[in-house]
């Protein structure tokens, strides 16, 4: 197998894997959908979650508020006024 | 008298307060065209010409007596705002959405300086989607041509605006929900900062996320309407009318430039239109230098998760319950919420804070406003897109690529119309500042407005309902 074969099996994996979890919360909640669509939801979700469960981690060991960081960031930026 | 609907908010208030026109003369101007522009391009979803007729018959008779710039001025709001009348519906056929009955706290204020409310804007259902398209009650027409999308989800505030039809509206914005359709019919709309308005009465969608906000033809309209909606929650700086003739400079301005693939204009006239907007820029004193944005496409993810979920959370039981009752393009936007769990939640949620300090050390140490193209994908004709609910979706990603980043950060942002197109659709620029630097975003526009003409054209349809009207 290439290295981009193996890529591709791993995401289809992947994709399988989680339009299990998306048929599982849709049976729990009582929400009809079939196969097809749990795979469909599956391959267009898993980039974005991909992205958050890999590279958004810095940040869930902060726990300050963020309207309230809001006010602090803000400067009288620039022209005009 | 048809010019009158051209004309700007301070322009208006000049003819009210110089008895050039009566409060039910000018209601009567701007009612008879937003019946024609409302029937050319769909732009309203509820509209009360009795009752504003009413409210400007009773200012009329009270003339005289110290009226604020925007007492007898009309004006709409997206149908997502309880209105005291009528429940809000979101462009849905649900109307148990809001629990207020009374008036959402931006139209009270509203209503407190005596502007004049004729009626509720059409969007997309639930707010869920940046096309304008509607399978429910009728697609929203761009009035630049109406073969196309006005964009959305505010799409009847921005065609309304475009059209002549009102000087101003009250709209929301939780991706890019008023920054959008601004763009594709060539108006100015302004995403203040996170949390600068009350929320009450309103139809949420992503309640982390949404944000009030205002569309209209210029700066100083935007920055005359903001300061209607104010409560005690907002502080912005007032806005003081630059003195006629004036130009602006923009001297010292560091304009960063955003550099991404998100912001990669897809036609080459659009992209042509952007750079000469640019150059206006410079000439007005501004400096430019391209702008990398650190994590954007992390800030994309988290605000796509924090979307999915909170939208879900709200209609989930109409999703499992009547199904039937939503689109086929909203049924699958909801559903694709399925694959996120709340550890996702908690995550892009958590990261929000660290992005936004580093966003303010690294991009806004450099530049006092950054810019991009407001949407990069070309408009689509309604005929292409209506039916084909994926390609609706589709769609919705790419023109949200460009703008919800910069919610997921609370920061505000603007576009401005800068030009046409090779098809004769608007081109707009987004402009992103700092926290609470609302007004200053509006002060950019209005010097780029002093110095160009593009917020003067009109639509075609306009000129066409206009003649009719006479």
């Amino acid at each position: 197998m290439s290295d981009r074969q193996i890529l591709r099996a791993s995401a289809a994996e992947e994709v399988a894997a989680l339009a299990a979890d998306v048929a599982n919360s849709a049976r729990e909640l009582g929400i009809m959908l079939d196969p097809r669509r749990c795979r469909e939801i599956a391959a267009a979700a898993l980039p974005t979650l991909t992205m958050v469960r890999t590279h958004c981690a810095e940040g869930s060991r902060r726990s300050n508020s963020f309207e309230a960081q809001l006010p602090a960031m803000a400067h009288s930026g620039g022209v005009p006024t | 008298m048809s010019e009158l609907t051209h004309l700007s908010l301070a322009a208006l208030r000049e003819m009210l307060d110089g008895a050039q026109v009566s409060h039910t003369e000018m209601m009567n101007e701007f009612l008879s065209r937003a019946a024609a522009v409302a029937h050319e391009t769909n732009c309203f979803a509820f509209f009360d010409g009795e009752a504003a007729l009413a409210a400007a018959d009773r200012l009329e008779r009270l003339r005289g007596e110290g009226a604020g710039v925007l007492s007898g001025i009309p004006f709409a709001y997206k149908d997502v705002f309880a209105d005291g009348r009528r429940a809000p519906h979101a462009g849905s056929l649900f109307d148990d959405l809001c629990a207020d009955r009374e008036p959402a706290a931006v139209l009270q204020s509203l209503k407190n300086q005596d502007a004049i409310g004729i009626g509720a804007l059409a969007l997309d259902e639930l707010s869920y989607g940046a096309t304008g398209l509607n399978s429910h009650f009728g697609h929203v027409r761009n009035p630049w041509d109406t073969r196309y999308i006005a964009g959305g989800s505010s799409g009847g505030a921005a065609a309304a605006i475009a059209a002549r039809a009102i000087p101003f509206a009250v709209a929301a914005d939780t991706g890019g929900s008023i920054r959008i359709p601004a763009a594709l019919c060539g108006v100015v709309g302004l995403k203040p900062t996170l949390g600068r308005f009350d929320n009450r009465g309103m139809v949420p969608l992503s309640p982390s996320q949404d944000t009030i906000g205002v569309i209209a033809r210029t700066a100083e309209d935007c920055a005359l309407a903001l300061q209607g909606l104010s409560t005690p929650r907002a502080a912005g700086v007032p806005w003081n009318t630059a003195m006629p003739g004036s130009v602006p400079t923009l001297a010292g301005l560091r304009v960063g430039v955003c550099k991404h693939e998100f912001f990669d204009i897809q036609n080459g006239d659009g992209a042509a239109v952007i750079a000469d907007a640019l150059r206006v820029l410079q000439s007005l004193g501004a400096t430019l230098h391209d702008q990398p944005l650190p994590d954007i496409d992390q800030c994309d993810a988290a605000a796509t998760v924090i979307t999915w979920i909170e939208v879900f959370q709200l209609h989930r039981d109409r999703l499992r319950d009547t199904p039937q009752r939503l689109s086929d393009a909203t049924r699958l936007r909801l559903e694709t919420a399925l694959a996120a769990t709340p550890g996702d939640y908690g995550r892009a949620c958590a990261y929000r804070p660290h992005a936004l300090k580093r966003f303010m050390s690294e991009v806004f140490a450099n530049c006092d406003v950054l810019v991009c193209p407001t949407v990069t994908a070309p408009a689509q004709t309604i005929e292409t897109l209506a039916g084909d609910a994926a390609a609706c979706v589709r769609l919705t990603g790419s023109f949200l690529k460009s703008n919800r980043c910069f919610n997921y950060l609370g920061l505000p942002a603007l576009s401005m119309p800068v030009g046409f197109d090779a098809l004769g659709l608007p081109v707009g620029l987004q402009m992103i500042g700092r926290p609470w630097s609302d007004e200053h975003l509006l002060r950019c526009c209005d010097a780029y407005q002093r110095v160009t003409h593009w917020h003067f054209v009109a639509p075609r349809i306009a000129a066409d309902v206009a003649s009719r009207v006479d």
